[in-house]
């Protein structure tokens, strides 16, 4: 396989609803890129991208599938993201390393909650978004439906670049507005037909108007002639996609292959290319993809597979990786040599010689790092880290077997250090093992991975919560311990008043004890402020060494040991004595 | 004082039986940590979202308007949010998110009320009985 400039490279990551037809559209990719021959369908579970055994069950994607094809003479990288929310990570982490996003629109209900999350994130990451409204020719295709849908969502943002003929079963292909032209069902570009010129000329005013935002030449230009060439257009398109301002929008009907080898010819001719892209370092300094400077690479993502192991893909970020280059982690200052290194289309990987910023390549069995570090030529410093929203859903988890507690815990270890949504942690005080992550379906999707890859039984099951106790009021004890039946005795008495800790307030030192009026003199005090954010004061008021000082510090242990033996999973709070 | 009879044990014993017996005369009350829960839903889902935090103890401490969608900004104790992604998303088709946060500190634990209390030291007492 050739390596591709730069310039020649797109990254997309494909975003959308649930059953929106990513997957779909990504294998009719693969076969207009040239890299398969035979187009896979989800409901026959032989998709390049839905390639385990969880996500053809399921008919759904749970990992972020790099893909590639070759269009033009440009490499598409295309990265298929889970449509679910519970694993959007994978989508999260695909636009660190992608220039563009790719909405796919579910073309029979238009604009789904999935639309408008994964819209959402795109927006925080700053991401431009073309449209693709799939499934055009399915019997339910509801193009006016969506369009408005469109409208609504994304207001005038969106602009129509397409619009299909005779959409449903019967579909005859579409008309595209930035090359007047018409492409029927068999890809072919003919003349529009006489029947679609008004509507096409109208769309045509519209896009060239939206065209023009890009740029102020452009405006002049259009309100001097009130007319763009197609070029102009694409020129005035990439420099409002590039600021988020323009959402340009297509029709596909993916299982069908139609409009997807148009949407790859749009994504090669306007959406930005690597070139140039800058990415933060955890130094707060720039890495700039420029296939001259020192090799950086950035890993976004690790996964074990089958007959290969563990397999980590990367985008280069900046200067060009060759077979066998010695690479540093800046982080913890370990090397590594990448011997091979492979391009990647789903479970398929071919053997590279070198790959240039920009592109998307993957590495076996690394072992200076996981997901989310930089590897780089010496001297180079690290890439900003990826960020992920919290986690939302919580759970303790527990081996079935106690004896496969060790085993258990690597499992997870090892699942958590390759999907940066997932963390996994012991908890001293709950005596539970905690495992968070996106969502309930993301946490069975783990216990699904350990059962199966790792061939151990979890059981999980609602995580203990962390109570703590006080007191209310004042009270007075004594205990007076006595072991002296032969041999060395013990003997030991304490007295002692507890009362409520108020912040800010001063200790009181006049209480009436047994009705009588006492007062407490300090000989010394002992402040202790408890790790979840209570607090223990300690004062020795012993009246003329009744006890020996030296014992201070245990009765003062005693105290504190008892609040754990006291109610162990309720520590105590604020006492004062 | 008991000088040769003085003992560190018998401190500690001591200490910590004395400790044990004020406490329990002092009014003890369980404490519960509770979170800030903000929660970003379409409008329409804004009542049954409400209703669904009354039922968990929640307490909604005020509400605004985000990119055309609602944020409820709640207090709920951590007791009542176990599993609550799926239950919210099953309350609104899927379309609210939510974020929770928690400062481990004094003023974000409040006492449990007197039923929740009476319960937890029941549970309590079994699980104690069952590990003897």
């Amino acid at each position: 396989m050739k390596s591709y400039t730069t310039d020649k490279i797109r990254n997309v990551v494909l975003i959308g609803a649930s059953h929106s037809g990513k997957t779909m559209l990504s294998e009719a990719m693969l076969f207009e890129g040239k890299v398969i021959d035979r187009r896979g369908s989800v409901e026959e579970k032989n998709t390049v991208s839905d390639n385990t055994e969880f996500e053809q069950t399921n008919q759904k994607s749970i990992n972020a599938t790099p893909l590639y094809g070759e269009f033009n003479g440009c490499k598409i990288n295309f990265i298929d993201a889970p449509g679910s929310d519970d694993f959007s990570g994978g989508a999260l982490s695909a636009f660190k390393v992608v220039e563009s996003a790719v909405m796919v629109m579910n073309g029979t209900t238009g604009v789904e909650v999935g639309t408008t999350i994964f819209s959402r994130y795109a927006d925080q990451y700053g991401k431009p978004m073309v449209i693709a409204v799939n499934q055009m020719d399915h019997d339910k295709a509801n193009w006016e439906g969506v369009r408005h849908a469109i409208a609504e969502e994304f207001g005038k943002k969106a602009i129509i670049c397409q619009f299909p003929v005779n959409p449903g079963p019967g579909l005859e292909g579409f008309v595209d507005v930035i090359t007047m032209k018409f492409y029927n069902a068999k890809n072919e570009e003919l003349d529009i037909p006489a029947a679609y010129a008004d509507e096409a000329e109208e769309l045509r005013a519209e896009l060239m108007e939206k065209a023009a935002e890009g740029s102020d030449e452009l405006m002049e230009k259009f309100f001097e002639t009130m007319e763009l060439t197609t070029d102009e257009i694409r020129e005035g398109l990439r420099a409002g996609l590039v600021k988020c301002e323009t959402i340009p929008v297509f029709c596909v009907a993916a299982k069908a292959n139609i409009g997807v080898r148009r949407l790859m010819e749009f994504i090669v001719n306007v959406c930005p290319s690597p070139l140039g892209t800058v990415q933060k370092t955890v130094d707060g300094g720039e890495v700039r993809c420029n296939p001259a400077a020192p090799t950086s690479i950035f890993i976004y993502k690790t996964s074990v597979e089958q007959h290969l192991g563990e397999v980590s893909y990367f985008k280069v970020m900046s200067g060009t990786l060759n077979e066998g280059a010695d690479l540093v982690n800046p982080e913890t200052g370990n090397g590594e040599r990448l011997s091979a290194i492979y391009a990647v289309a789903g479970s398929k990987k071919e053997k590279v010689a070198s790959i240039s910023a920009g592109d998307i390549g993957c590495v076996m069995k690394l072992k200076a790092g996981k997901t989310d570090v930089t590897l780089a030529a010496p001297g180079q410093e690290a890439i900003e880290h990826m960020v992920f929203p919290d986690a939302k859903y919580r759970c303790a988890v527990k081996a079935v077997d106690k004896n496969d507690e060790a085993k258990v815990g690597d499992a997870l270890n090892k699942i958590a250090a390759q999907d940066p949504t997932i963390t996994v942690e012991y908890s001293k005080e709950l005596r539970q093992t905690i495992l968070s992550g996106m969502g309930e379906q993301h946490i069975n999707y783990v216990k699904w991975r350990v059962n199966n890859e790792f061939k151990q039984n979890i059981e999980l099951y609602a995580p203990k919560v962390p109570y703590r106790e006080t007191i209310t009021k004042i009270a007075t004890a004594q205990y007076r311990h006595k072991k002296q039946s032969g041999g060395a005795g013990q003997f030991g008495e304490v007295h002692l008043l507890v009362c409520p800790y108020i912040e800010g307030q001063e200790a009181p030192k006049n209480f009436k004890i047994d009705g009588k009026d006492t007062v407490f003199n300090f000989k010394s005090q002992d402040i202790t402020d408890l790790e979840w954010g209570g607090k223990l004061e300690f004062y020795n008021c012993v009246v003329g060494g009744s006890i020996d000082l030296g014992f201070m510090p245990q009765v003062q242990d005693g105290g504190r040991s008892a609040h754990r033996f006291l109610r162990p999973r309720h520590p105590r709070v604020c006492v004062r004595r | 004082m008991h000088p040769v009879d003085s003992k560190e044990i018998a401190f500690i014993i001591a200490g910590r039986n004395a400790f044990k017996e004020a406490f329990k005369n002092a009014g003890p009350k369980i404490l519960e940590p509770i979170y800030n829960v903000d929660i970003i839903t379409p409008n329409e889902y804004v009542g049954p979202c409400m209703s669904d935090l009354n039922t968990r103890r929640g307490m909604i401490m005020n509400q605004d308007m985000d990119k055309g969608m609602t944020v409820l900004h709640a207090r709920v104790p951590l007791a009542e949010l176990y599993r609550y992604s799926t239950i919210l998303s099953s309350l609104t088709g899927g379309s609210a998110t939510f974020q929770m946060t928690f400062q481990m500190k004094f003023a974000e634990y409040v006492q449990v009320p007197a039923d929740v209390q009476t319960k937890l030291i029941a549970e309590y007492a079994a699980q104690e009985q069952e590990e003897d």
